[in-house]
């Protein structure tokens, strides 16, 4: 009987000696794949927030290439490099550490310029967004959006304002997201504009000025009556700013390739002002694909759309427009005949909305109806020395 | 024979069934417990397999070498449903636009495991031949939310509203110990493509 139970016992401890480890075995192997991908997620966590940590250092401090090299973060480690890339970019390459996982994030930032935004306003005066507008791109304002109910316009881009909505709970779509408290003012100046022009491109110290493009060629003259000149733009101004000191500037035409044109000068409607005479438009429209066409109209003060029979029958904008004091309106717009379409391809930023013309009800008795597409590639790109809003933006974010 | 003998052998008698019937019970749990534990470790192997892969795939979306390339990023998402998506990326990072798709099939497409839940899930890149793969996956639901953390109801006229998604996958194993089969199951709460809204 001794030996039975002996023997029984040795049996079936054989057997939980060949089964348990085969038990085990597989317990082992799920617990470690699930480790594996713990482990794997916790850096990829930790390159995520050194990504983040890191871009804001650039947010704070654009000149900022200092980097980091393994700070304990929980659990594990980082490092960053920080260093230039390409034209103005910055590219930050955030490595993870988690035990022997590692992780990258890579982040590419430029320059914001205020030519992403499809509209930005400092002063909304008293304009109302109404049921039937709709924005495509970022917007921004400084002042307080009025939108009253049952109003709901429809924003497709990021809205951000300083001064939130009236009322507080408004009716709009906010499709690309809506944050209240961002202040983001007008820059003081737009010296930036001003110095590209006066150091490679095109400076005209007084008076008013007259630009026809056609293609890469532009035909200037410097009176309504004066000699006409035809030259490459590339000759004109070979970093592609064009400024009118202390004048205005009359513009039409067709463009190939990236212009700016800039006029300064004190408030008022001699000096500041860009007046569109006729279409400007880009040779190729970007709408279609391929297009290197891009426009910047600069002003101190307006753009104003001329009252003039070139534009008695729809007027097409190509291009991003900023007005440092005023904004983009139409001449005569309470008093020229009605005068069909103002099409703007881009986007607009100014210090307040101008009227382009007036409406009972529905029917327009002067001036234009609106019709503002927003040029996705203000996104990622914009014109030569377009003002820049003093910060940095993520442009291509890589995990 | 006497009286203690006989009570001998039946006592051995009851006491081996009883042996006889541990044994084939351990054999049985034993039987059992390995192709669970087997199986359960197949099927959160192809879990994570599969995870990792979407995750990667899922946070690129809106993202290319090229930035120029996608200006918009908030229109990466081409078409979103409840049980499929198709988006934009630069899938092998070359600076080419790719349109990257996700969907699942029926479960009577796939006739080739017992399991009657189980469907076939297509991966395609572009022009390139769609990967079907069969992993058991049983659930692929997705649900999307807009930029205000509001889900989205289906249908999804614009997608552009997207600003982040719940994905939930769950697998099964293809073969069921008795009518018992395996599963694993796996959620992200919230899979934001950081280069949806970075602009």
């Amino acid at each position: 009987m001794g030996k039975a139970s002996l023997l029984i016992v040795l049996g079936f401890s054989l057997v939980f000696g060949i089964v348990a480890p085969s038990l085990n075995r597989t317990a082992n192997r799920s617990t470690e794949n699930f480790l594996h991908y713990l482990k794997t997620t916790q850096a990829h966590d930790i390159a995520t927030s050194a990504a983040n940590i890191a871009s804001n250092q650039v947010f704070l401090d654009p000149t900022w290439r200092t980097g980091y090299n393994n700070v304990p973060f929980s659990g594990g480690t980082y490092t960053v490099t920080a260093q230039d890339y390409g034209t103005n970019r910055i590219k930050i390459v955030a490595t993870g550490n988690y035990q022997s996982y590692t992780q990258n994030v890579t982040v590419i930032l430029q320059p914001s310029s205020f030519a992403k935004f499809a509209y930005y306003s400092k002063v909304e005066g008293g304009i109302n967004w109404i049921s039937g507008d709709t924005i495509w791109g970022p917007f921004h304002t400084q002042a307080k959006m009025q939108i009253p109910s049952p109003n709901s316009p429809v924003f497709y881009g990021k809205v951000t304002t300083r001064l939130g909505t009236n009322p507080k709970k408004s009716n709009a779509k906010f499709y690309g997201g809506y944050q209240s408290g961002v202040n983001l003012d007008l820059p003081a100046n737009i010296d930036g504009t001003v110095n590209a022009a006066k150091s490679n491109g095109r400076v005209f110290p007084t008076g008013n000025l007259w630009l026809t493009f056609n293609n890469d060629m532009v035909t200037w003259k410097t009176s309504a009556t004066g000699t006409e000149t035809t030259e490459p733009i590339s000759t004109f101004a070979p970093n592609g700013v064009i400024l009118a000191e202390k004048g205005n500037i009359r513009i039409q035409g067709t463009i190939r390739g990236k212009v700016t044109v800039c006029a300064t000068g004190s408030s008022g409607l001699g000096f500041g002002n860009i007046y569109i005479d006729d279409d400007i438009r880009y040779e190729t429209d970007p709408r279609t694909g391929g297009s290197n066409d891009m426009l910047g109209l600069v002003t101190e003060n307006n753009i104003i759309v001329t009252d003039n029979t070139a534009n008695r029958s729809d007027c097409r904008i190509d291009a991003t427009l900023f007005c440092l004091k005023g904004g983009l309106t139409a001449e005569n717009y309470n008093t020229r005949p009605v005068s069909g379409t103002l099409y703007l391809l881009g986007g607009m930023t100014q210090y307040q909305r101008g009227p382009v013309g007036t409406f009972s009800g529905t029917t327009l008795n002067h001036g234009f109806h609106k019709n503002y597409r927003y040029d996705d590639r203000l996104l990622v790109t914009f014109p030569p020395a377009f003002p820049l809003t003093g910060s940095y933006e993520i442009i291509s974010w890589l995990e | 024979m006497g009286h203690s003998t006989i009570f001998d052998v039946i006592s051995s008698i009851v006491i081996g069934g009883f042996l006889i019937l541990i044994i084939s019970q351990l054999y049985g749990t034993v039987a059992e417990n390995t192709f669970t534990n087997t199986s359960e470790l197949t099927v959160q192997e192809n879990l994570v397999a599969l995870v990792r892969i979407i995750e990667n795939d899922f946070r690129k979306i809106g993202y290319c070498a090229d930035p120029s390339k996608i200006p918009d990023p908030s229109k990466s998402i081409i078409t979103a449903t409840e049980h499929s998506i198709s988006f934009k990326t630069d899938e092998n990072n070359d600076g080419v636009l790719d349109t990257l798709s996700y969907m699942t099939g029926l479960p009577s497409g796939l006739t080739s495991t017992p399991n009657p839940r189980d469907k076939l899930l297509y991966r395609s890149v572009s022009n390139q031949p769609t990967i079907p793969i069969s992993l058991g996956v049983v659930k692929f639901d997705f649900l999307y939310y807009n930029a205000l953390g509001d889900s989205l109801n289906f249908p999804i006229s614009n997608p552009n509203e997207i600003y982040a998604m719940r994905l939930s996958v769950l697998l099964e194993s293809p073969y069921a110990y008795d009518t018992t089969y395996t599963y694993a199951y796996w959620r992200q709460l919230r899979l934001a493509a950081r280069n949806l809204k970075n602009r």
